[in-house]
C-alpha cells in the first residue's frame, strides 16, 4: 500500500516535471559515456555566486530572516517535509525564484544506521524531496544542484536518537555563502 | 531413543556370535569446534635476546581469529620444543592438542632471516608438514601469515586467506575538521598503509579481482565521484563523475566492469560500466533506491538493495538485464550485500528491533543467520576463502573492525590503529 | 408287550415250548461228552491146546512132561522174569538215559533262557540307563543353555550400557571437521588392551575424505582409555571394536 502510494506520488510528480530535466545535462539512456566534469566541478558552485551575493546578501545575511535557517530534518526513514519546515522552505524557494542566478546545493544527510551506500540514497531521497518542493516554486533546476553524503558528514556525533535526529536533514547551500 | 537401543542390541546379538568378535558402535553425532592446537613460541638463534617478530603469535592469533582453532595459551605449554627431536607426543596429548606446531628464526645475514615450522599430529604421532622460508625483517609478518595459511589448508582442507590484505576508511579528527583516510592493511589489521588522504568523505572501497586495484568514493570535489586507483604505484583515474550520486562501485569478477550506482536519470538506480570504453547500461529502473549492487562469482547476475517493497530487501537481477526477483524476507531492513566467493551465502545488514546486525543468508535454504550482536553492525566483506567476515561495529565512541567465522562462532575484534574505523574490505586472494 | 402277545396266541405257545425243550435238555444232558472205560490188568493169554493130547501116553511121561512142562514153564517164567527184569532194566537205564537226557536238556534250556533273561534284564537297565543319562544330559544342557542365556542377557545387558558410554566418549572427543560433505562414512577398526587403553586403529573403510578420516582417527585416540566393565570377564566383549563413523 505504502509502496503503491510512493509509487502514484512519484509518478504524479514524474508528470508535473515532465518538462524539467534533472540537475544535469548527460544525455539518458541505455547506453551513454561518462561526462568528464574533471575539477571544474566545484567551479560550477562557485560560479553562480559571484553575481547572486551582493543581490541578496542583505536577507541571507539576516539572523531574523527565515532564510537563516538552511537545515530541514526528517523522521526515519522519511524524505517528507515536515509541517513546521514548510514555511522556511517555501521563503528560500520565493528567494531562489526571484534569484535565478543563485545556486544552491541541497546535501542530504541520514542517521548513521545501517548500510552506507543505502544511507547515501536516503540523503538523496530528501534532497530531491526538497528540490522538488523548490521547482514546483518556480526554482529552475538550474540552480539546484543535489549532493547525498548520506551517514559521511553528521552533524552530531553518538549513537542516540538525539544525535540522529540532527543529522537526518538536508542541508541548503548557497554558493558563496 | 527406545528403537535406537534396539537396533543396537540387534547388532549386539548379530555381533555377539563367535567368529564375529567386533562388537559394532555408531558413532552419529560429533562436536562442532575449534580444533585444539599449541603453537608454541619459536625458537631464536641470532642477536638479540628475541627474534624481530613473534611468530608463533601471529600464527596463534590467525589460526584463533579463523574461529576454526582454539590456541592453547602459552602459559599451559608443558614444554617448548623447537626441533622435531624434542617433541613428546604423550606431553600434548595430556593437554588434549590435537595439533602442534613448532618453529626457529635463526639470523642469516644483516636483516635476513630463515624461519622454519613443522606441524604434527599429536594423537597419530605424525609429522603433517614443514618448511623452511627465507625472508627480510618486512617480510616476517607475511612469512607468518603464509605459515597460518599451511597449517589452515592442512587441517581444515580450504584454503587460508591470512596472507591477504584488507581496504578500509578511517577518520581522524572531529567536525569541520575531519581526515578521511583510505587505507590497506594486512588481513590481521597489522601493517597499515595509506593510500589516499581526504578532508572530504571518502568510502565504498572495492578491490579489483585480480587485487591490484580499488576503486572508492570520493567527495574530494563536494561531489560523489568514483576512481581506480592502483594500490602499489598510487596512480590513479576518475572512472564516474555524474551529477548526483556516484556510488557503490563493485568490479565484475572478470575484472573487465563495474557495477555502479548513480542518479544521474533522477533516481538512484544499478548501471554497469565496461572499464575499456566507459560505456553505461542501465540495470534496474525503479522509482526506489536501488544500490551496493555485488556480483554473482559466475559474473552472471548481481545482488544489490532496493527499497521498491516498502523497505530494503536484497534483489537478485540478471546481469544482462530483466525483471528483479527480492531475495531476503526476514526483517524489515536488509542492505549492503556481500556474496560469498562459492556464491552459495550472502552476507548483509540485517536490521530488527532497532539493532543493525551482520546476517548470512543461504541460497540454498533461504535461511537468514544473524551472526553479530553489535547494535550498529555494517559493511560485511568475505575472506577470500569464505570462511570468515569482516565487518565494522561500533565500540562505544568509534568504529572499529571485526571478524566473524561464518557458522557464527568466532568473533574478534582485530587491532587496529586509532580513529573510526569503517568499510572493510577483503583482498581477493592474489593480493598479498 | 402284552397286545404282541395276545395278538401271537401261537407264537407265544411255540416259545413256550422250546423254553421247555431246552430246560429239559439243560437238566438232563448236563455232560454230553461220551465216557471211555480202560481195563486195569490186560494179560497176555497162555496156550493150552497140548494137555488134551498127552493124557494118551504114561503117567510118567505126563509126569515127567509135567515137570518139564513145570521147568519149562519156570524156565520161561524165569526167562520172562529175567527178560522182565532185563526189559525193566533196560527200560529203566533207557529211561534213566532219558530222563538224564531231558534233565540235561532242560537245564540247558533253562540256562539258556535265564541267560536270555538276564541279557534282556541286563539290555533294559542299560537302556535304561543310557536314557537316563541322555535326559540328565539333555536337562544338564537345557540348565546350561538357560544359565548361558541368563549370563548373555546379564553380559547384554552390560555391553548395551557400556556401548553406550563408549559411543558417548568418543562423540564427545569426535571433532566433526567443519564443512566436509554429507553423508561421508568412515569405518574403523579398534582393539583395546585389558583397562581400555587403544593399542591399535586401522581404518576399513575410508570416507574419502582425508580430513574426515583423521578426524576419525583422532577422536578414537582422544577418547582412550575407553570406558569398560569393571569385570575382567566381560573384556572379551570389548577386546575388538567396529566404530562405524556416520554422522547425521
Amino acid at each position: 500500500m505504502k509502496y503503491q502510494l510512493n509509487r502514484l506520488f512519484a509518478l504524479a510528480l514524474a508528470a508535473l516535471l515532465a518538462g524539467c530535466s534533472t540537475t544535469g545535462d548527460t544525455p539518458t539512456g541505455e547506453e551513454a559515456a561518462v561526462e568528464d566534469r574533471g575539477s571544474g566541478a566545484e567551479g560550477v558552485a562557485a560560479s553562480g555566486a559571484a553575481g547572486a551575493g551582493a543581490f541578496a546578501g542583505a536577507a541571507l545575511d539576516d539572523p531574523n530572516s527565515p532564510l537563516a535557517r538552511r537545515v530541514i530534518y526528517f523522521e526515519y526513514d522519511s524524505s517528507e517535509i515536515m509541517a513546521e519546515d514548510q514555511d522556511m522552505v517555501a521563503a528560500h524557494a520565493a528567494y531562489l525564484a526571484s534569484n535565478p542566478n543563485q545556486t544552491i546545493t541541497l546535501e542530504g544527510h541520514g542517521d548513521e544506521r545501517g548500510s552506507r551506500e543505502y544511507n547515501i540514497g536516503l540523503g538523496d531521497r530528501r534532497a530531491q524531496s526538497v528540490r522538488r518542493v523548490f521547482e514546483l516554486q518556480g526554482v529552475s533546476p538550474q540552480q539546484i544542484n543535489i549532493v547525498s553524503y548520506g551517514e559521511e558528514k553528521p552533524a552530531a556525533e553518538g549513537h542516540s536518537e538525539a544525535a540522529w535526529r540532527l543529522n537526518r536533514r538536508v542541508e541548503i547551500v548557497y554558493a558563496g555563502y | 531413543m527406545k528403537l535406537i537401543n534396539g537396533i543396537l542390541l540387534l547388532v549386539l546379538l548379530a555381533v555377539a556370535r563367535p567368529g564375529m568378535t567386533a562388537l559394532t558402535i555408531e558413532i552419529t553425532k560429533g562436536m562442532e569446534g575449534a580444533i585444539p592446537i599449541a603453537v608454541v613460541p619459536f625458537g631464536w638463534s641470532g642477536k638479540g635476546a628475541a627474534a624481530p617478530e613473534n611468530i608463533a603469535a601471529i600464527i596463534s592469533s590467525d589460526l584463533s581469529r579463523s574461529g576454526r582453532f582454539e590456541t592453547l595459551p602459552d602459559r599451559d605449554l608443558v614444554s617448548h620444543p623447537t626441533d622435531a627431536s624434542q617433541v613428546q607426543y604423550h606431553n600434548w596429548r595430556m593437554l588434549n592438542v590435537d595439533n602442534l606446531v613448532i618453529g626457529q628464526i635463526r639470523e642469516t645475514g644483516p636483516q635476513q632471516y630463515s624461519v622454519e615450522f613443522q606441524l604434527f599430529d599429536v594423537f597419530r604421532t605424525k609429522r603433517l608438514i614443514g618448511y623452511s622460508f627465507p625472508a627480510r625483517q618486512s617480510e616476517l609478518r607475511r612469512v607468518a601469515h603464509h605459515i597460518s595459511d599451511l597449517i589452515y589448508e592442512q587441517l581444515t582442507g580450504e584454503k587460508g586467506a591470512f596472507n591477504t590484505q584488507i581496504a578500509y576508511i578511517t577518520t581522524t579528527g572531529n567536525g569541520t575538521k575531519k581526515t578521511y583516510t583510505l587505507l590497506v592493511a594486512d588481513s590481521d589489521g597489522f601493517n597499515p598503509q595509506t593510500i589516499l588522504t581526504s578532508s572530504q568523505p571518502l568510502m565504498s572501497p572495492a578491490w579489483s579481482s585480480d587485487g591490484n586495484e580499488v576503486a572508492y568514493v570520493t567527495f574530494e570535489q563536494k561531489t560523489a565521484e568514483i576512481y581506480i586507483q592502483h594500490v602499489a604505484t598510487g596512480s590513479r583515474r576518475k572512472v564516474a563523475s555524474f551529477p548526483g550520486i556516484n556510488g557503490a562501485p563493485a568490479w565484475s569478477p572478470d575484472g573487465t566492469r563495474i557495477a555502479l550506482t548513480l542518479s544521474r536519470d533522477g533516481n538512484p538506480e544499478i548501471y554497469l560500466m565496461t572499464l575499456a570504453n566507459k560505456s553505461l547500461k542501465r540495470l534496474t529502473n525503479s522509482p526506489a533506491i536501488d544500490t551496493e549492487p555485488v556480483w554473482t562469482p559466475d559474473g552472471r547476475s548481481l545482488v544489490f538493495t532496493s527499497d521498491r517493497g516498502g523497505s530494503p530487501q536484497l534483489y537478485e537481477v540478471s546481469a544482462g538485464g530483466g525483471q528483479a526477483k527480492r531475495l531476503t524476507f526476514d526483517g524489515s531492513y536488509n542492505a549492503g550485500a556481500d556474496i560469498s566467493p562459492d556464491g552459495r551465502k550472502i552476507a548483509m545488514v540485517h536490521g530488527e528491533k532497532g539493532a543493525y546486525r551482520i546476517a548470512v543468508h543461504d541460497r540454498e535454504t533461504g535461511l537468514l543467520r544473524v551472526l553479530t550482536d553489535g547494535k550498529l553492525d555494517e559493511s560485511p566483506s568475505f575472506s577470500p576463502n569464505g570462511s570468515m567476515i569482516i565487518y565494522a561495529t561500533d565500540a562505544g565512541n568509534r568504529g572499529v573492525l571485526a571478524a566473524v567465522s561464518v557458522d557464527g562462532r568466532f568473533r574478534q575484534r582485530l587491532s587496529l590503529q586509532a580513529g573510526n574505523v569503517r568499510e572493510p574490505v577483503w583482498s581477493p586472494f592474489g593480493r598479498q | 408287550m402284552w397286545k404282541i402277545i395276545r395278538e401271537n396266541p401261537r407264537a407265544v405257545l411255540y416259545a413256550v415250548l422250546m423254553h421247555l425243550v431246552l430246560l429239559v435238555l439243560l437238566v438232563f444232558s448236563l455232560d454230553w461228552t461220551p465216557k471211555i472205560s480202560r481195563p486195569a490188568g490186560v494179560k497176555v493169554p497162555i496156550e493150552a491146546k497140548l494137555i488134551d493130547q498127552r493124557q494118551l501116553e504114561s503117567v510118567e511121561e505126563k509126569k515127567k512132561e509135567e515137570q518139564r512142562k513145570r521147568e519149562a514153564e519156570r524156565k520161561a517164567v524165569e526167562e520172562k522174569k529175567k527178560a522182565e527184569a532185563e526189559r525193566k532194566r533196560k527200560a529203566e537205564a533207557e529211561a534213566k538215559r532219558k530222563a538224564e537226557a531231558e534233565a540235561k536238556r532242560k537245564a540247558e534250556a533253562e540256562a539258556k533262557r535265564k541267560a536270555e533273561v538276564k541279557r534282556k534284564t541286563e539290555a533294559e537297565a542299560k537302556r535304561k540307563a543310557e536314557a537316563e543319562a541322555a535326559q540328565r544330559r539333555e536337562a544338564e544342557l537345557a540348565l546350561q543353555q538357560q544359565l548361558a542365556a541368563e549370563q548373555a542377557e546379564r553380559d547384554q545387558g552390560v555391553v548395551a550400557e557400556y556401548t553406550a558410554y563408549i559411543q558417548d566418549k568418543i562423540q564427545q572427543n569426535w571433532l566433526k571437521p567443519a564443512g566436509s560433505p554429507e553423508g561421508l562414512s568412515c569405518t574403523v577398526q579398534v582393539s583395546l588392551i585389558p583397562g581400555g587403553d587403544v593399542a591399535r586403529v586401522q581404518i576399513v573403510r575410508s570416507s574419502g575424505d582425508p580430513l574426515f578420516d583423521r578426524s576419525v582417527e583422532t577422536a578414537v585416540h582422544k577418547a582412550s582409555p575407553m570406558p569398560l566393565p569393571k569385570d575382567a570377564a566381560m573384556f572379551k566383549y570389548f577386546r575388538e571394536l567396529r566404530l562405524i563413523f556416520k554422522p547425521r
